[in-house]
């Protein structure tokens, strides 16, 4: 399929939901990506900037749902390329059955949790004795999350990074199905169905993995908050 | 006071928030909620946490995909071997390559084989947890080995 890559990678940037999705722009981007990926397995000259556009479609997501799982950003980059290496030997045997950015997800996940899991040591993080700071930038994110703010005032995106860091923190401290839940969910933004496929199990556990998840950090933040 | 019924509309709260509940489980939540002040304080906590996780993204440093690029070179795909990348074209290359080199050898067609299989096939409906990580699900005991 011939189709100008610049304009693919604009198009796929709108948004990543699947095909048939009923909104014209989440149709659009998903066949977008899907001409990305056929341009690559095709081969040629294109392949290379093909798979590239691709990469710098996801890597955001998939360096931010590692670095959750992670709960650091420091080995991040190294296991997201690890994912994309995974994704370029095996993009042949991707059916488009379900959406790629789900797929994606899921390899995401279960690559940083196989990291976790060769080279975490038995340590758990202190998040006890935070320095007032970093306290106060997770109480001002914790009384306005979600809300619009100012997100060009470099204070706002330094109270941001704070807090984003500390619920990595914190998100480590939970255990790694119930943060993979938790993270493919509020991260990534899959469907529960897509999440169940994702973590091999059945919807019901998937809800439930959810909310024991979210429970348990929601614990762990609180005794950041109060300690 | 939490009661009965409040344990029980507080363990589908999650997905009540997500809207991943069915319109008569979502209901009964909703009727709940209405009277519980309880209950609707754990939804807001629950919701906070949802949204503190959905900011907790991060950018790809820059330059992420360039060393991609040179770790992909480094696994032997050159910008030669990118450009003959195509499925068509390598199994052709392959298997002409294959039977050249068993004729020549003298060994027979037993020597025939595609070499794309070395690399475990991910499709869509297998279970990518078994094929990539030997595991068929993340376990619930936590991270450490």
């Amino acid at each position: 399929m011939e189709r100008d890559l610049a304009q693919t990678k604009a198009a796929a940037a709108l948004s990543f939901s699947g095909p048939a999705s009923g909104n014209p722009d989440a149709d659009a981007s998903a066949d977008a990506v899907r001409a990305l990926i056929e341009t690559f397995l095709a081969g040629g000259d294109r392949a290379e900037d093909a798979f590239t556009s691709l990469v710098g479609l996801f890597r955001d997501r998939v360096v931010s749902i590692v670095a959750a799982m992670l709960g650091d950003t420091d080995p991040a980059e190294d296991v997201a390329q690890e994912v994309f290496l995974k994704v370029h030997a095996n993009l042949s045997q991707f059916r488009f059955e379900s959406r790629f950015d789900a797929w994606l997800c899921r390899i995401a996940t279960r690559t940083a949790v196989d990291h976790t899991r060769r080279f975490w040591p038995r340590r758990r993080v202190a998040l006890e004795g935070l320095p007032e700071p970093e306290r106060e930038a997770l109480l001002d994110g914790a009384n306005n999350a979600g809300a619009a703010g100012r997100p060009d005032d470099p204070e706002s995106r330094i109270l941001a990074a704070e807090r984003a860091r500390m619920v990595r923190r914190a998100l480590r401290e939970v255990p790694a199905s119930f943060r993979a839940a938790v993270v493919l969910k509020d991260l990534a933004e899959l469907s529960y169905e897509e999440i169940g496929r994702a973590l091999g199990c059945p919807l019901g556990t998937v809800e439930s993995r959810i909310h024991r998840g979210r429970a348990i950090l929601r614990k762990k933040l609180e005794r950041i908050l109060r300690p | 006071m939490t009661t009965t019924a409040c344990r029980m509309i507080r363990s589908r709260l999650s997905a009540y928030r997500d809207g991943a509940l069915a319109p008569g489980a979502a209901r009964d939540v909703a009727a709940h909620l209405e009277g519980c002040d309880g209950c609707r304080e754990e939804l807001a906590g629950i919701d906070v946490v949802a949204r503190l996780v959905a900011g907790a993204g991060v950018a790809a440093p820059p330059g992420f995909e360039e060393r991609l690029r040179a770790r992909l070179r480094g696994r032997g795909l050159t910008e030669k071997a990118w450009a003959r990348r195509g499925r068509v074209a390598r199994r052709a290359s392959l298997a002409a390559a294959a039977v050249l080199v068993a004729v020549l050898a003298g060994f027979g067609p037993r020597l025939v084989r595609d070499t794309r299989t070395a690399t475990p096939a991910i499709t869509d409906d297998q279970n990518l947890n078994l094929v990539l990580f030997g595991s068929p699900d993340i376990d619930d005991t936590g991270d450490t080995p």
